[in-house]
């Protein structure tokens, strides 16, 4: 979970853009997060396969691992 | 006004200022009585015609060379010179002298000795005027040197931008104290810094009343009627020093002899005779009643005693507190109200709080650099307050703080309830003047006839580098008049902005940046509520130590607390709540209950709260203590962008528990 503002701790991840196992090119939007300042979509940072550790609908701390591309 | 009877008014007028100096500056050099006073020779016909032009119910702001608009206003003499003198029986009983004449109920709203800082705090009664649509024009009165400050530009940027009723009056006399205008400007036609700021500007002859009357009349009708605000910068020349005592070693001997030659009072005088709009006798008439008028108000002044030493603390807040700050004695219960509660980050709090308070009150305006939507502020904490409260209420400014500040006060002075947010506490060193030398003084300088009742919200960052994360509340702390608020959880937010927000005294209420979102979040009733300012709350009890702090710091203490309870020490950990007013009642009955003290906030601890605390505690309990105070206070470094260090700076658990520990061993 990236920290899109000095003041966020925390966010929620809304939804994956890309299922799980499925492939992203980087720079593609790969998720969508909500803090209580806003919405906002974060694209991939390389491209691979991508496997989902963290649930959507949740609340993450920042820093938490919310996926990982192979 | 018939063209003849305007004449002899403005005649009159510039008859009145050049008496009233003539009786000054004669008294002084015969050591009659002693003050500083700032000449206006030769500028009586800028402030005659201005005064003319505007209405009873029009507002004036001047400056400490305000003589000349004082008097052309109409201000009663003896009060005035009373005041010159600091007698008790001046316009604010002596408290002000010269810099700081006023007389609300003239018109005469404020003059400042600090230069260019009286219009921001125009534009303030322009914006309240512009809110309520009471049809006032307020005149903003300053000299050719202030065009050159900060103040003066952002204040006038913002008066453009909203097209406030707002008159600037730029008496240029050619000098800037002991420098000419050729010296420090280069564009030297001052009244094209208005074109640059998109307002009407112009230049005109200062010598003559009947045309700054005209011009003044001009700009106050189309300010009045919407047409936004005006610069006139009316040229005279000063025919004194800039202070009485000044041997005006640098003005060049013949320039001043052939503006002597010209002097716009005679030139006036011999004008109504030459137009055969008065006689000589009647002018002699005239002239001969306003001396009379001079010398009766010089011997009311001098009558008129000082103040007895008993009026010292009046004034400097609403309520008498003889001692600075401490909370007056009144001590009641403040636990939070029963029922449902929310869970809010400190953000949801005061969103909440301001929602509510801009409904039941419609004095409150907000103020602040992007808090209207869609933004609704950088941190949203305005989320939404200008979509429901519209945006002459809700304000996003320009970045200009001596602007959002000094229209919260001129605002506040006509009678409106200003909420001014500057989005870091760090920007408070970029107004301080408009808080400390204004906002804090409006209610002494004026006697007691006038105060500024508003709320600086300001914001202490984290993780955000030497210039985004400092606390400064003991530059706060340090100016009377001022109170100082800041809240350690979302509830205390609540109830602690709904006192600011209702008490008669300028409150700067303080956001902890790291308590906003998910890391404040905690219970707050849903029922609405206000914590009086000056009772701190014991916010764990214990017997062994005391932990005296604030702010985001009795999150740590609470932390640590838990701790040492495991250890079997127990700790009471007193929250102050507000620092100004301070309840050091409930930290003398803690500790003389555990006998040890540590005080812990962020701010540096080197001259910090701490040592007033600690000062307070050592005198009232000397001898009762079982172990030295200690203090965990900010590392007096500025706050580093790195993780580590910030961490090492601030009063973090680890350093509050070793503390506590070493009380306790």
């Amino acid at each position: 979970m990236p920290k899109p503002g000095d003041a966020i701790t925390e966010a929620v991840l809304l939804e994956f853009y890309v299922a799980d196992g499925a492939n992203v090119a980087e720079g593609e939007p790969l998720y969508r997060l909500e803090t209580e300042k806003v919405e906002l979509d974060i694209p991939a940072p390389v491209g691979g396969t991508v496997t989902h550790v963290a649930e959507a609908g949740l609340e993450y701390s920042v820093g938490a691992l919310l996926a990982t591309i192979d | 006004m018939a063209a003849a009877e305007l004449m002899i008014d403005l005649y009159r007028r510039m008859r009145r200022v050049r008496s009233a100096e003539a009786r000054v500056l004669r008294g002084l050099a015969a050591g009659e009585f002693a003050f500083s006073h700032w000449p206006v020779e030769g500028q009586e016909a800028i402030s005659a015609g201005a005064m003319a032009a505007l209405g009873p119910d029009d507002r004036i702001i001047t400056t400490y060379r305000g003589l000349g608009d004082v008097v052309a206003r109409g201000i009663p003499l003896g009060p005035y010179f009373a005041e010159l003198l600091g007698r008790s029986g001046g316009l604010s009983k002596g408290k002000a002298g010269a810099m700081g004449v006023s007389d609300p109920e003239r018109g005469l709203m404020w003059a400042t000795g600090i230069v260019g800082a009286g219009a921001p705090i125009a534009n303030g009664f322009a914006l309240a005027s512009q809110i309520r649509g009471d049809g006032r024009v307020t005149l903003a009165s300053f000299g050719d040197g202030a065009t050159s400050i900060g103040f003066v530009h952002e204040a006038m940027n913002m008066a453009a931008a909203w097209s406030l009723p707002i008159v600037f009056l730029c008496q240029n006399n050619h000098w800037a104290e002991h420098t000419p205008v050729d010296a420090y400007a280069k564009n030297t036609r001052l009244s094209d810094r208005a074109v640059a700021l998109g307002m009407a500007g112009e230049t005109i002859d200062g010598k003559d009343p009947l045309v700054v009357h005209d011009a003044i009349a001009a700009a106050a009708a189309r300010a009045r009627s919407g047409g936004g605000p005006a610069f006139v910068e009316a040229v005279a020349y000063r025919l004194q020093g800039h202070y009485f005592g000044d041997g005006m070693a640098y003005v060049d001997p013949e320039e001043l002899a052939a503006a002597r030659a010209a002097d716009p009072f005679d030139a006036f005088r011999r004008r109504l005779v030459d137009d055969a709009i008065a006689g000589r006798d009647i002018l002699d008439a005239l002239d001969a009643e306003v001396q009379a008028e001079v010398d009766e108000a010089i011997e009311f002044a001098l009558a008129s005693p000082g103040p007895s030493t008993d009026e010292l603390y009046v004034d400097v807040y609403e309520s008498r507190r003889d001692d600075g700050s401490r909370a007056v004695p009144a001590r009641e219960v403040t636990a939070l109200p029963e029922g449902p509660v929310e869970e809010l980050g400190l953000v949801g709090a005061i969103n909440r709080t301001l929602d509510r308070a801009m409904a039941r009150d419609e004095s409150i305006v907000l103020l602040g650099e992007d808090i209207a939507d869609p933004a609704g502020g950088l941190f949203k904490v305005t989320d939404g307050l200008s979509t429901k409260y519209g945006t002459a209420r809700v304000r996003a400014t320009p970045i200009a703080e001596s602007a959002i500040v000094g229209a919260a006060i001129g605002a506040a002075m006509a009678g409106l309830r200003p909420v001014a947010e500057l989005m870091f506490m760090d920007f408070v060193g970029v107004c301080l003047d408009q808080i400390a030398n204004h906002a804090a003084k409006i209610r002494y300088m004026s006697g007691g006839r006038q105060h500024a009742p508003m709320v600086i919200r300001t914001a202490v960052g984290v993780s955000s580098g030497p210039q985004h994360s400092q606390a400064v509340e003991p530059w706060l702390m340090n100016v009377p008049g001022l109170k100082v608020v800041w809240p350690s959880t979302s509830a205390d937010a609540v109830g602690l902005l709904n006192a600011c927000l209702e008490d008669p005294d300028p409150c700067v209420f303080i956001e902890s940046m790291a308590l906003f979102f998910g890391g404040g979040r905690s219970a707050v009733p849903m029922a609405d509520f206000t914590i009086p300012l000056g009772r701190a709350d014991v916010k764990r009890p214990g017997s062994d130590a005391t932990v005296v702090t604030y702010g985001p710091t009795v999150m740590g203490a609470m932390a640590v607390a838990e701790e040492l309870a495991a250890e079997g020490i127990q700790i009471e950990v007193v929250d102050l709540r507000s620092l100004v007013p301070l309840d050091l009642d409930t930290v003398l009955e803690s500790v003389a209950k555990t006998r040890r003290l540590v005080v812990a906030h962020e701010s540096p601890q080197f001259c910090g709260p701490g040592a007033e605390i600690a000062a307070a505690v050592g005198r009232e309990l000397f001898g009762e203590l079982a172990a030295p105070i200690a203090r965990v206070g900010g590392a007096h470094t500025p706050i580093a962008r790195a993780a580590e260090l910030e961490y090492a700076a601030r009063p973090n658990p680890a350093r509050i528990a070793a503390a506590l520990r070493a009380v306790c061993a």
